[in-house]
C-alpha cells in the first residue's frame, strides 16, 4: 500500500484548516504543514491533527515554500491541498486506488470551485495537477502559480499522467464571505511580472499573467500575453491542460476590449477543437450580439443551452448553459420587439437561477407594462415564491420603478410587515399610497421620518407633491416655504416653486440643467399617473423652449404611455426638428401614428428609422407590422366593396384571427 | 506552291459581314479564295474588291463539297478556313510564326462565340481551321463539316490567333436552326458512322428551341458514343446534357453525370461550375459551395474544352456569394460578390447581392461612399443598377447622388427624372422631362406619365389634366391616359367611370404609382401619401384592384423579410408571423 503525504503551505488559516485536515485524516499517512508566519491558531490546530509543522521564513516565492514541504515528505505519493479546500469524503477509496497504479507518475484532480453567496452557491469545475510521486527530482518552480509539472517532464518527457476522475476536491475560497481583496490582484501582478522576466517563454506563466491582467481590466496587455502563450502550444500535451481555458480567456479579453470580430475568430478556433465547450458558444453568442448578428447570436446561445455536463478541464462557468444564455435569448427577442417571446426566455432564466434579479426586473417590466391587472398580480405571485421580506422588497422596488403603484404598494407593505423598516421603504410606500389617494396613510408614513435629517428634504418634497396633487394650495405653500429656507441649489428651488404657482402668477420661464430635471419628470409622471393632465400642461407651459426642445423626446414618451397621442406627436415633432436622425424618436413617432391608425404615415417614419440605423431590426419589424395593418385595411375595404367575392371574406377571417 | 497562307471561304448573301471579315485577314493572307454558293446581294462585288479569286459554285446541299471545292483552288502551303460572319480577332501576327517551323499538320484554334450583345457573354471552343494544303486533308460531312484527320498526334493546339464569331439576332438564329435541322436529319440517314456528332448538333438545335426532352435524348446519345479522343465534342455534349437535365428538373441525374465526369476530367473548370449550379438549384448550398470553390481553384481550361467565360472566376464567385447569402453567411457572401466584381465589373448581378447583404449593416449614406470608393458607380451598368437599388430602398435622393458621382453620367435620364420626382424636387424633374422630350422622344409614354405625375404632385390638376388629354390622343397610350385621368378626377373629388377594357391598365398603372410613392423620400411626404391613398381608393373599387393591392402589400412584406433573413434567419420566427406560404 503506497503511502500518501499531504503537503500544505499556510498562513493565518485558523478558520478553514480544520475542515481541510479532517477531510484527509483517514487517507493521509502523514501531514506536512509549512507555515510561512501565522499569527493565529493555525499551527496549534494543525498539530492537533497530527501534522508535522515546519516554520518557513517567507521569501516571496511560493515554489520555495512548497519545495520545503516536499523535502520533508516521506510518503510514496504527495497530495497538495490549500487550507480553503477539502477532500470529498467519498474520494478516499478512489484515492487509494489511483496511487496503487504502477505506471502513472502523477494525477490531475477534479476540483469544484464554490462561489457566490451562501444561500445559493454556484459551482465551477476545474482540473488541477495535485497528486504525484514523491521523487527528489520533482520540485516546484515559479514565484507564483508555481508548477511542478515542468520538472516531472524534464525527467521523462513521456511520463504517464492521468486524471483521477473519482477523486474530488472542494474549494470554497471564493465564496462571498471569503472573497479576495483588490490588492491581491496587484500583488499577483507584481509577482507575475517578476516571473515573466525570469521565464519569458514559459507559456503557463504567460497565461497566468494574462489572466491576472484581465482581472485588473488591462485588456490590451492581457491579449498580448495570452497570444504569446498560445503561440505554438500543442493540444494533447500535458502542459496544455489549460488550453481550453486559455482560448476562452482570449475570447473574453477581446470581448471586453470590444474587439468582437477577433473574439469570434478565437471562438471558432476553439470550437474546432472542443466541439462541446459551452462557454465558447455562450461567449460567441455575446460577441455576435454586440455585432448585431442576432440570428447567429441566438443560434450560439441556443446551442449552449443544449450541451451536456461540461468536462472538468473546461472550467465551465455556471449559467452559460442556463440562465445567462436564456437571458440573452430574451434580449434578442426584444430587439425584434417580441416581448412575449422575450418573457418566456427571461422566465426560464429566472427559474434556472432565482437569484438572478436582472431577469426578474425584465419580467416585471414586461408583465406590468403600465397595467395593473389581477392577471399580473397572480403571475407575479406564482413566479416568485417570495417568502422573505428582502425578496418582497426587491420585487416591490422593481414594481415601483415601473410605476405600478398598487402592486408595488402591496409588496412593499408586505416587506415592511416582514420586518424591513427603512426610510426608503416608507417613502416609497407613501408615494404608492398617495397615488391611490390614500393621503392620510401616506402622510403618516412620511411624518415618521420628518425629523430624520438624512431624509428631511425627500420627505418634505414628497409631502409637497402629495398636497399639490390634492389641490391643497395652502399646505403646498407652507411646506415649500420650509424647503426654500433649507437653501438648496437653484434648480431645485425653481422646481419647488413650480409646485406653488398660482394660475396667473408669472415668474418668467424656467430652465433646468439636465441632471436636475429628473425631479421634475418624477413630478410630471406622478401627476399623469394620477390623471392630472391639466397640471402637467400648466407646468410645461412655464418651461423655457430650450428645455422643452432638449427633453421633447422624453415628454413624447410620457404622453404615449398615457395614450395622449396628439400631445405626444407634438413633442415628437419638436424633438425631430433638431434631431432629425434620432432613431428612437423616429420609431416613437411611427408608433404614435400606428396607434392613430395612420398607417402610411407610420410606415414613413419607420422607413426613415431604418435608413438611420439599418442594423437594428426593430424598425424593420415595426414596418412589417404596418404593412400587415395596411393589408388588413385593404381587406376590410375589399369585403365592404365586393361582398360577393368569397375569397376576400375568407382572407379577412384568416387575417383577423392571426392579428 | 506559292505563298504560305491561303484563306478559303464559302459565302452566300453575306454583304453585311464580309468586309469586316476580309479586313481582318488581308494582312496575313497570301491569297484569298472566295466561293459563292448563290448570293443575290452585293456579296460578290465586295469579294472582288479584295481578291480576284472569286468563284461561283452551284449549291448541292453539301457544305463539305463546297468547301473542298474552295480548298482545291488554294495554292499556298497552309489553308485557313473562316466564315464571313467571323473575324480573325487577335494575334494574326503570330499565325505565321505558328506554322513556320512546326512539325504539325494542322492546328485547333479558339473560336469565340458571343451569346449576347454585351462584351462578356461568350463561349470558347476549339476548332480545326488551319491545316496543310495536302490532298488527303479534305472536309467530310454534309453539314458541320470536319477536316478528316485520323492521327490526332499531328494536330496541334494554339491559343492564338483567336477567331471571333459575332452575335446573331434571335430571329436569324431561328431560321438558321430550322434549316440546319433539316440538313442534319438528312445527313443522319446517310452517314450513320457519324451519328454521335450529328446527334450532338441536333441536340444543340433542339436546345436552342427550348425542347429539352428531345435535346436530352440527342445529347445522351452523343455522350454515350463519344470517347476521350474527341474531347471537345464530348465536353460540349456533357455540359449540354447536364444543362438539359437541369432545365427538366432532373437534378439527381445531372449531378451524377457531373460527379462522374469531374473524376475523369479533374481540370475541367466548367464541369465543377455546372455541378455547383445543380446543387444550388436543389437548395444544397453547403455542397454547392464546395463545387464552386473547386471551380475557382482551377484555371481557364484548355481550349479543347468548351468553356463559358467566367466559370473559373467571376461566375463561380457570384454563385459562391449567393450560396453564402442563402446560408446566412453574409460577410463571406459580400467578399465573394466583391471578388466577382473586381474580375468583371460589367457582370452586375453580384451588385444586387452585395447591396442586399450590406444594406442591413451600413446606412444608405455609407453605402454610397462604399460603392463609389470601389468604382462601381463609375460606369453605365453599375450606376444604373445601384440607382435602381437605392430607389427600391426608399432613397431616391441617393439614387440621384449615385448618378452625379459618375465620370460620365449615364443613368438613363428617365430614371433620373423619376428619382427627382420622388425626392420632392419637382422643379428639377420637370426640367429633365422637358429635356428628354426635346432631345429624345416627345411621344414616349413613360416620360409623359412622369410629367403628369409631376403636375399632380404639384397640385396643379388642370395642367395635369391638359397633358393627360394630349396623351389620350395616341391610341396605344389611351389606357394609361385614362388611368391618370381617373386619378386626377378623384383627387378633385369627382369620379370617373371607365370601360372594362381599361381596367387592367388602370390597376397596373395606379399600382405602380402606389409602389413608387411608398419609396418616396424627403419633406413632401404628405403629397405622396395623399396620392397613394387616392390610388388605393380607386383600385379598391375594382375587384381586380383589390387583389392587386393585397398582392402588393404581401410582396412588400416578403421583401422586408428577405432583408432580415440576410442576418437573422435563425430567428425568423420572431418576424415572420404567417404560417401559410409567406
Amino acid at each position: 500500500m503506497p503511502a500518501i503525504s499531504l503537503c500544505m503551505i499556510v498562513r493565518d488559516e485558523e478558520k478553514c484548516i480544520a475542515k481541510c485536515l479532517a477531510s484527509v485524516q483517514e487517507v493521509a499517512d502523514e501531514i506536512i504543514v509549512v507555515d510561512t508566519g501565522s499569527k493565529d491558531e493555525t499551527k496549534r490546530i494543525a498539530a492537533g491533527f497530527g501534522a508535522k509543522v515546519i516554520d518557513f521564513i517567507w521569501n516571496g516565492s511560493f515554489a520555495d515554500a512548497r519545495n520545503a514541504s516536499l523535502e520533508a515528505a516521506n510518503g510514496d505519493w504527495v497530495l497538495f491541498l490549500d487550507a480553503d479546500e477539502y477532500l470529498e469524503p467519498s474520494s478516499h477509496e478512489a484515492l487509494r486506488k489511483v496511487v496503487a497504479q504502477a505506471d502513472v507518475e502523477g494525477y490531475y484532480i477534479p476540483i469544484v470551485n464554490i462561489y457566490g453567496n451562501e444561500q445559493q452557491p454556484e459551482q465551477c469545475k476545474d482540473l488541477l495537477f495535485r497528486l504525484f510521486r514523491n521523487r527528489s527530482e520533482y520540485r516546484f518552480r515559479g514565484i507564483i502559480h508555481e508548477q511542478v509539472l515542468t520538472s516531472i517532464l524534464e525527467k521523462d518527457s513521456k511520463a504517464n499522467l492521468a486524471i483521477a476522475h473519482d477523486v474530488i476536491i472542494y474549494h470554497y475560497g471564493y465564496l462571498d464571505s471569503q472573497v479576495q481583496e483588490k490588492d491581491k490582484i496587484n500583488r499577483n501582478l507584481a509577482l507575475l511580472a517578476q516571473q515573466i522576466k525570469d521565464f519569458p517563454e514559459d507559456k503557463y506563466v504567460l497565461y497566468q499573467y494574462g489572466l491576472e491582467l484581465y482581472r485588473a481590466e488591462r485588456y490590451g496587455e492581457s491579449i498580448e500575453m495570452l497570444k504569446k502563450s498560445l503561440a505554438g502550444l500543442k493540444t494533447g500535451g500535458p502542459e496544455s491542460m489549460y488550453f481550453p481555458k486559455l482560448i476562452r480567456l482570449l475570447v473574453m479579453t477581446h470581448y471586453q476590449a470590444r474587439r468582437y470580430e477577433e473574439a469570434v475568430a478565437y471562438v471558432k478556433y476553439g470550437l474546432s477543437i472542443y466541439q462541446d465547450y459551452a462557454d465558447l458558444y455562450h461567449y460567441g453568442g455575446l460577441c455576435f450580439y454586440e455585432l448585431r448578428a442576432y440570428g447567429t447570436s441566438f443560434e450560439y446561445f441556443m446551442k449552449a443551452t443544449t450541451l451536456g455536463e461540461q468536462a472538468y478541464i473546461y472550467g465551465s462557468y455556471p449559467g452559460v448553459r442556463g440562465f445567462r444564455s436564456y437571458y440573452y435569448m430574451g434580449k434578442i427577442c426584444e430587439e425584434f420587439g417580441s416581448e412575449e417571446e422575450a418573457l418566456g426566455h427571461y422566465l426560464a432564466a429566472f427559474r434556472a437561477n432565482p437569484f438572478f434579479t436582472v431577469a426578474l426586473e425584465q419580467i416585471v417590466r414586461i408583465l406590468v407594462k403600465g397595467e395593473e391587472s389581477d392577471d399580473v398580480r397572480i403571475a407575479l405571485a406564482t413566479m416568485c415564491e417570495c417568502c422573505t421580506a428582502d425578496a418582497k422588497f426587491l420585487v416591490g422596488r422593481m414594481l415601483f420603478m415601473e410605476r405600478s403603484y398598487n402592486l408595488a404598494g402591496e409588496y412593499l407593505e408586505a416587506a415592511a410587515s416582514g420586518g424591513l423598516n427603512t426610510a426608503e421603504i416608507a417613502i416609497c410606500r407613501a408615494i404608492c399610497l398617495s397615488q391611490q389617494d390614500r393621503v392620510i396613510e401616506a402622510l403618516k408614513l412620511l411624518d415618521e421620518y420628518i425629523n430624520d435629517s438624512e431624509h428631511y428634504v425627500r420627505v418634505m418634497v414628497n409631502k409637497a407633491i402629495i398636497f399639490w396633487l390634492q389641490d391643497n394650495a395652502f399646505k403646498v405653500r407652507s411646506i415649500t416655504d420650509s424647503l426654500i429656507l433649507v437653501g438648496l441649489d437653484d434648480d431645485f428651488i425653481a422646481i419647488v416653486k413650480l409646485l406653488r404657482l398660482r394660475p396667473n402668477e408669472d415668474v418668467g420661464f424656467v430652465n433646468l440643467r439636465t441632471d436636475s430635471s429628473e425631479l421634475l419628470f418624477d413630478i410630471l409622471l406622478r401627476a399623469m399617473d394620477h390623471g392630472d393632465f391639466k397640471k402637467v400642461d400648466e407646468i410645461l407651459a412655464r418651461m423655457e423652449q430650450a428645455w422643452i426642445k432638449t427633453h421633447a423626446y422624453r415628454l413624447m414618451q410620457m404622453y404615449v404611455r398615457h395614450n395622449r397621442l396628439n400631445d405626444a406627436e407634438r413633442y415628437g415633432h419638436i424633438y425631430l426638428v433638431s434631431n432629425q436622425d434620432s432613431f428612437d424618436a423616429l420609431v416613437g413617432m411611427g408608433d404614435i401614428k400606428g396607434k392613430k391608425a395612420e398607417y402610411w404615415e407610420a410606415a414613413e417614419y419607420y422607413r426613415a428609422a431604418v435608413s438611420v440605423a439599418p442594423c437594428s431590426p426593430k424598425a424593420y419589424v415595426n414596418l412589417l407590422k404596418m404593412y400587415d395593418k395596411l393589408c388588413l385595411e385593404t381587406l376590410k375595404t375589399a369585403v365592404e366593396k365586393h361582398p360577393d367575392v368569397e375569397l376576400f371574406k375568407a382572407m379577412l377571417e384568416q387575417e383577423t384571427a392571426r392579428q | 506552291m506559292t505563298g504560305l497562307i491561303s484563306i478559303a471561304m464559302i459565302v452566300k448573301n453575306e454583304a453585311a459581314m464580309l468586309r469586316a471579315c476580309l479586313d481582318s485577314v488581308k494582312e496575313v493572307a497570301d491569297e484569298i479564295i472566295i466561293v459563292d454558293t448563290g448570293s443575290v446581294d452585293k456579296t460578290i462585288e465586295i469579294a472582288k474588291s479584295y481578291t480576284d479569286k472569286v468563284y461561283r459554285y452551284s449549291w448541292q446541299g453539301d457544305f463539305s463539297a463546297a468547301r473542298n471545292f474552295a480548298i482545291n483552288q488554294c495554292s499556298c502551303e497552309w489553308i485557313l478556313s473562316v466564315d464571313a460572319d467571323e473575324r480573325l480577332a487577335v494575334g494574326y501576327e503570330s499565325l505565321r510564326e505558328l506554322i513556320t517551323s512546326t512539325t504539325k499538320e494542322a492546328f485547333i484554334l479558339p473560336l469565340k462565340g458571343y451569346s449576347g450583345p454585351g462584351g462578356s457573354d461568350y463561349n470558347v471552343i476549339g476548332v480545326l481551321r488551319l491545316f496543310r494544303n495536302l490532298p488527303h486533308y479534305r472536309y467530310i460531312g454534309k453539314i458541320h463539316e470536319q477536316i478528316g484527320i485520323a492521327d490526332q498526334e499531328v494536330v496541334g493546339y494554339s491559343e492564338y490567333p483567336i477567331i471571333s464569331h459575332s452575335y446573331i439576332e434571335p430571329r436569324r438564329r431561328q431560321d438558321k436552326r430550322r434549316r440546319n435541322m433539316q440538313m442534319l436529319a438528312e445527313q443522319l440517314k446517310h452517314e450513320s458512322e457519324n451519328e454521335a456528332f450529328i446527334k450532338y448538333y441536333l441536340g444543340c438545335e433542339w436546345l436552342g428551341m427550348g425542347r429539352y426532352q428531345q435535346a436530352c435524348a440527342c445529347f445522351r446519345c452523343a455522350y454515350e458514343q463519344l470517347d476521350k479522343s474527341h474531347i471537345f465534342f464530348r465536353s460540349s455534349a456533357v455540359r449540354s446534357l447536364v444543362a438539359c437535365l437541369r432545365y427538366m428538373g432532373n437534378f439527381e441525374e445531372a449531378l451524377a453525370i457531373c460527379i462522374r465526369e469531374t473524376a475523369v476530367y479533374p481540370e475541367y473548370t466548367d464541369l465543377f461550375f455546372d455541378g455547383g449550379v445543380v446543387l444550388e438549384q436543389m437548395g444544397e448550398y453547403e455542397a454547392a459551395l464546395r463545387w464552386f470553390e473547386a471551380a475557382v481553384g482551377l484555371t481557364t481550361p484548355l481550349i479543347v474544352y468548351q468553356h463559358s467565360n467566367g466559370t473559373e472566376n467571376f461566375l463561380s464567385q457570384y454563385h459562391l456569394g449567393h450560396c453564402c447569402q442563402m446560408l446566412g453567411k453574409s460577410e463571406e457572401a459580400a467578399e465573394w460578390y466583391e471578388q466577382a466584381l473586381v474580375v468583371n465589373k460589367n457582370f452586375i448581378y453580384p451588385l444586387y447581392g452585395l447591396f442586399m447583404v450590406l444594406v442591413t449593416k451600413k446606412s444608405c449614406e455609407e453605402l454610397v461612399t462604399y460603392f463609389t470608393e470601389r468604382g462601381y458607380v463609375a460606369d453605365g451598368e453599375g450606376q444604373r443598377v445601384l440607382g435602381e437599388l437605392f430607389f427600391a430602398s426608399g432613397r431616391p435622393d441617393l439614387a440621384i447622388k449615385v448618378g452625379s458621382q459618375a465620370e460620365r453620367p449615364s443613368i438613363l435620364s428617365i430614371d433620373l427624372a423619376k428619382y427627382y420626382l420622388y425626392s420632392g424636387d419637382f422643379k428639377q424633374a420637370l426640367t429633365m422631362i422637358d429635356e428628354l422630350q426635346t432631345r429624345q422622344d416627345p411621344n414616349d409614354a413613360v416620360i409623359m406619365k412622369l410629367e403628369i405625375l409631376c403636375y399632380i404632385f404639384l397640385r396643379d390638376l388642370s395642367a395635369a389634366k391638359a397633358k393627360c388629354l394630349i396623351m389620350w390622343r395616341y391610341e396605344p397610350m389611351r389606357g394609361e391616359a385614362m388611368a391618370l385621368l381617373t386619378l386626377i378626377k378623384r383627387l378633385g373629388d369627382h369620379s370617373l367611370k371607365i370601360s372594362e377594357q381599361y381596367e387592367p391598365v388602370l390597376v397596373e398603372s395606379l399600382l405602380r404609382i402606389v409602389a413608387d410613392c411608398a419609396r418616396s423620400y424627403g419633406e413632401n411626404s404628405g403629397v405622396y401619401i395623399e396620392v397613394a391613398k387616392c390610388c388605393e381608393e380607386i383600385m379598391s373599387d375594382l375587384e381586380l384592384g383589390s387583389r392587386a393591392l393585397l398582392d402588393f402589400w404581401k410582396s412588400e412584406i416578403k421583401g422586408i423579410e428577405m432583408l432580415l433573413d440576410v442576418r437573422h434567419k435563425s430567428v425568423r420566427g420572431l418576424y415572420v408571423w404567417k404560417k401559410d406560404g409567406r
